[in-house]
């Protein structure tokens, strides 16, 4: 059995590409014509939490703490 | 090998961010002076009695023409000494330094809603200055695992205005 499962199912079509096994796709586009500019925002919408969080973290509850050690 | 514009404007704001991370960092210990304990001494733990743990306490010192206080604190399983039976009493707006060193495990000095918390650690002295700016009480809680009555480990540090400081408590 161990066997059976480390075959993909259509194993036995391996000469056939992607597109030929969706025949839904309209059209093909190359690696520099793919915009994801919805991942672009998240991206630097999740950069911007990040930094303003370290911001708060670091100058409002560790520096902004004190008392603090002065030697 | 190729890769795509946005991966690689990630990337680089990859490395902006770690930038920015680090020049925060420089920024905070150089322009704002915030400190960190450093290694300080080290002592022997089984011999604390001949040393100024053995007598732990507040002191009074005179440096540069000024008033100053020393704490010797022990943090010992599960309690400091002093700290919890008694508070440690110290006065506003004057410079205390704390030694703080374990004679039996790794224990934790950190006084809640401040910047000053040490580990406390067998064979070695944690030495930290700071100047309470008002009369407060504090607590100290340990912070780093203990043994099984950890979570109960705690103490006091009760500062009281110059003027009302009683020296009659404080340790030769």
């Amino acid at each position: 059995m161990p066997e059976d499962l480390s075959q993909p199912p259509e194993s036995n079509e391996s000469g056939k590409n992607w597109e030929e096994h969706n025949p839904d796709i309209e059209r093909e586009i190359t690696i520099d014509e793919f915009q994801p500019y919805g991942t672009l925002t998240l991206t630097l919408l999740y950069f911007l939490i990040v930094a303003l969080m370290w911001v708060f973290m670091y100058f409002i509850e560790f520096g902004g703490n004190a008392p603090s050690i002065i030697e | 090998m190729h890769i795509h514009k946005f991966e690689q404007f990630w990337i680089k704001l990859s490395f902006v961010l770690i930038a920015f991370f680090i020049a925060t960092v420089v920024y905070g210990f150089v322009a704002m002076d915030l400190k960190v304990i450093g290694d300080h001494a080290t002592i022997d733990p089984q011999n604390l009695q001949e040393t100024k743990f053995g007598n732990p306490g507040v002191r009074e010192v005179t440096k540069n023409g000024q008033t100053e206080y020393e704490v010797y604190v022990q943090t010992i399983q599960f309690a400091y000494s002093p700290g919890t039976a008694e508070p440690i009493v110290v006065p506003a707006n004057t410079r205390v330094t704390f030694y703080i060193t374990s004679p039996d495990v790794l224990h934790g000095f950190d006084v809640a809603g401040t910047n000053l918390n040490t580990m406390a650690i067998p064979g070695q002295v944690a030495k930290m200055t700071t100047i309470f700016p008002e009369s407060r009480e504090y607590g100290i809680v340990c912070n780093e695992y203990c043994g099984p009555a950890h979570h109960i480990m705690e103490g006091i540090i009760k500062v009281v205005p110059k003027s009302e400081f009683d020296k009659s408590n404080l340790v030769e």
